[in-house]
């Protein structure tokens, strides 16, 4: 697929994500043990053989520039293509339009970097949200969209409970009309049946064509100001993705999709080894279990040290469950420890975290503590 | 000059189709990776892999030397197996032949020093103090020993020495030994002498050109200053079943090396595999669980690589299953290795616990199949599909 360019938005101002997001871009909160978000989009651009891939960054993006760096990891380390982290300002005002940040939504961040756009030789653009985590085929959206001759194709899945950018279509398949809100009541019409996932297939001249008028009405997001505003005069299509999808918007996403993965029918669908999640690869020993491991229905990374109890729980890597303690429902992040005796439950624990023996901290399922990274306890 | 061409035959099933050193280990590494992490480590970058029997698995796996940091724009990792020559052409004779053959690659470096290692061991090193060692004794050659127990020292080259650490005598595989320092196989030459050296024992036609057999005692008749190095610390060869099962139980206990050191990191390259899932059913104990693996019955001392899968009611105790392995509902794997990718079947039993120091280990080759109910016994090397057991 060397015709597109893949873009990936890797922020997102309307999380409610708090403490995930205190030092780190969305994009870059750790997920599934050994994971960070913006791992499953930059994967599957790579498994559809795009090789060059622009990540938009926009504040709090050391993390992201770390964990992505040269791009070896997901084979974008290229002398043709590869991977362009794109801060904000990277270009003279001369090369963008409007300021080059900070963007108050994505199509701003394009418009920041036009240039980048500008001077790839791509006929087409995929673009991503910063916050999605799926296996998704990028290779076939993209066979359909071409075959379709669309404008645009934006990749959906059906309709969930949440809000987001609702989507319905005329008989001809094309998007006659979009509603976008946080509250959505479910009674609301059911041919706004399709939720969009927040990427998109469309050519590259159309998109330069979009973003400077968009920017020249000082109009800045994609579902409202490209989908909503103009489905009536563009061709837009939408492929069902029919696969695991979540979108990692506030702490109940990221705690739910995490515990999802302890299900085996969304890790075979997420981890599928034909089109495999790539990361930066860390040199860890295999997980050590104690004589008084005690794990049931828990994912667990390398490099842990299990001398506890862990049950239906996702431990990520390093991270050190000492004997007497038990974790249920939790979350434990990179080199977190989690001292003798103490009990935790539904808990979230960033990286770093040290919680001492015999404490006790106790969420619930429908709010999980959150400590965040670098905490002591 | 890392030698990694032997064949390791007393690894039977486990070497059929891959060199010694590409063996698996320790749950997500191969055997060479303790060397090569070691070179690493202790700031040499431009090493030199020479391989022979069965390269393909370690040649692929080594790649561009990246996992090790040794894809270099100077130095970096080289992969020497033998070649034609103008003159002749002809397979590695013995470990001095080995580094004889590649004399022109070594100048091409033009080094002071040269370290010679081999794949084949468990062990951390920083091969810096060694250097350090070397040139503080103004020696020709210095040798990395390490003390074994009096009732072991028969089954090692065995150096003796003065108060400096001056090597006086060399006995291999002494009957009677008069020391407890055995050679480990490291060796550190100053290249001009080691240089002279080979080129003697090329034109030599009764040496067996081996650095252990020949080229030590001569250099050391010769009166050349040749030193020993004391090393303490974790160190295995595991050219043997019982001594590479060992070192993999090892790791379990931490009695090996520690491999959650981040100081001194063993690399690796690894596939990309998720987490491991430990399931409802399962039973987790003194065990080291690599990515990839599904855990459904009961695993106890055990190591189990990537990509494993336990069936329900499986019991693992005290066995290495590597990357790839099945274990079907109610199998019992005890006291066994199992090579990559093979299966066993439902309710079929591998191995079995054999009283006494050393038990007997089954091992159960790659790419194989143990039908259901199928019975291996201690000790069995198996490196044909097994059918499945009727029982009437």
């Amino acid at each position: 697929m060397k015709d597109a360019l893949g873009i990936i938005f890797a922020f997102d101002d309307s999380n409610e994500l708090k403490e995930l997001v205190a030092r780190r871009t969305v994009s870059a909160i750790p997920f599934g043990c050994r994971y960070r978000i913006i791992d499953f989009m930059l994967s599957n651009m790579t498994n559809a053989g795009i090789c060059e891939v622009g990540v938009i960054l926009k504040s709090k993006y050391q993390s992201i520039m770390d964990h992505v760096g040269s791009g070896k990891d997901w084979d974008l380390a290229r002398k043709n293509g590869g991977v362009y982290l794109l801060p904000p300002y990277s270009y003279s005002k001369k090369d963008v339009i409007g300021s080059g940040g900070p963007y108050r939504g994505d199509i701003e961040g394009l418009a920041g970097i036009f240039h980048f756009l500008q001077r790839s030789k791509t006929e087409y653009v995929v673009l991503s949200d910063g916050n999605v985590v799926a296996n998704i085929n990028l290779r076939k959206v993209f066979e359909e969209h071409v075959a379709s001759e669309a404008d645009i194709t934006a990749v959906c899945v059906p309709r969930g409970n949440n809000g987001s950018t609702l989507l319905s279509c005329d008989e001809n398949g094309f998007v006659n009309d979009v509603l976008i809100s946080d509250f959505m009541s479910p009674d609301i019409n059911i041919t706004y049946s399709k939720e969009a996932c927040g990427v998109y297939v469309i050519k590259k001249d159309l998109l330069e064509k979009l973003v400077m008028e968009c920017s020249a009405k000082n109009l800045y997001h994609i579902n409202r100001d490209i989908l909503q505003r103009l489905c009536g005069q563009l061709r837009i299509k939408t492929y069902m993705h029919n696969g695991y999808f979540a979108r990692i918007t506030d702490p109940a996403t990221f705690f739910k999709s995490n515990m999802d993965l302890l299900d085996l029918d969304n890790r075979n669908d997420l981890f599928n080894p034909k089109f495999p999640i790539n990361t930066r690869s860390q040199d860890n020993a295999p997980a050590r279990y104690s004589e008084n491991a005690n794990v049931r229905n828990s994912l667990v990374s390398d490099g842990c040290i299990i001398d506890g109890t862990v049950i239906n729980s996702v431990i990520f890597r390093g991270a050190k469950i000492k004997s007497g303690a038990v974790v249920e429902n939790c979350i434990i992040m990179q080199d977190s420890v989690v001292d003798e005796n103490t009990n935790l439950s539904y808990v979230v624990a960033d990286k770093n975290v040290y919680i001492g023996s015999s404490r006790n901290i106790s969420g619930h399922d429908s709010y999980p503590v959150f400590i965040s990274k670098g905490s002591t306890i | 000059m890392l030698l990694a061409g032997g064949q390791g035959s007393r690894l039977y099933a486990l070497t059929k189709k891959i060199a010694k050193p590409a063996v698996p280990f320790g749950g997500k590494y191969r055997i060479i990776d303790f060397a090569l992490s070691n070179c690493i480590n202790s700031g040499i970058d431009t090493v030199g892999v020479l391989t022979q029997y069965e390269p393909h698995e370690l040649h692929s796996y080594i790649g561009n030397g990246q996992a090790w940091d040794l894809d270099r724009m100077n130095g970096g990792i080289f992969i020497v197996p033998p070649c034609q020559h103008e003159m002749e052409a002809q397979w590695y004779k013995g470990t001095a032949n080995a580094i004889y053959q590649n004399t022109g690659f070594i100048d091409s470096f033009d080094p002071e020093y040269v370290l010679v290692l081999s794949g084949d061991h468990i062990y951390k090193m920083d091969y810096s103090k060694l250097l350090k060692f070397h040139k503080k004794k103004d020696a020709d050659c210095t040798v990395a020993v390490i003390d074994v127990p009096p009732e072991e020292a028969s089954r090692f080259g065995i150096m003796n020495t003065n108060e400096d650490n001056r090597i006086t005598s060399f006995e291999e595989k002494p009957k009677q030994p008069k020391s407890t320092l055995a050679s480990m196989g490291i060796y550190i030459f100053n290249w001009s002498k080691l240089k002279q050296y080979l080129q003697k024992d090329a034109e030599n036609p009764d040496s067996q050109n081996d650095f252990g057999k020949n080229i030590i005692p001569t250099m050391l008749a010769d009166g050349n200053k040749m030193f020993a190095y004391p090393f303490s610390g974790y160190w295995k060869d595991v050219g043997t079943i019982e001594s590479l099962w060992n070192a993999n139980m090892d790791m379990i206990s931490g009695d090996g090396v520690d491999l959650f050191d981040n100081g001194w990191k063993i690399y690796s390259r690894s596939n990309n595999y998720p987490p491991h899932f430990i399931s409802d059913a399962a039973k987790v104990k003194n065990s080291l669980i690599a990515d990839g693996c599904i855990v459904n019955g009961n695993v106890n001392k055990s190591v189990l690589f990537s990509g494993v899968k336990i069936g329900e009611n499986a019991n693992i105790n005290c066995s290495v299953l590597m990357p790839g392995v099945v274990v079907e509902d109610g199998a019992v794997v005890e006291y066994s290795i199992v090579s990559e990718n093979s299966v066993i079947k439902k309710d079929a039993h591998i191995g079995k616990y054999t009283e006494g120091a050393n038990p007997r280990i089954a091992v159960i080759g790659s790419d194989i199949t143990v039908g259901s109910g199928a019975n291996v016994d201690a000790g069995e090397i198996i490196e044909e599909n097994i059918p499945e057991k009727i029982t009437k």
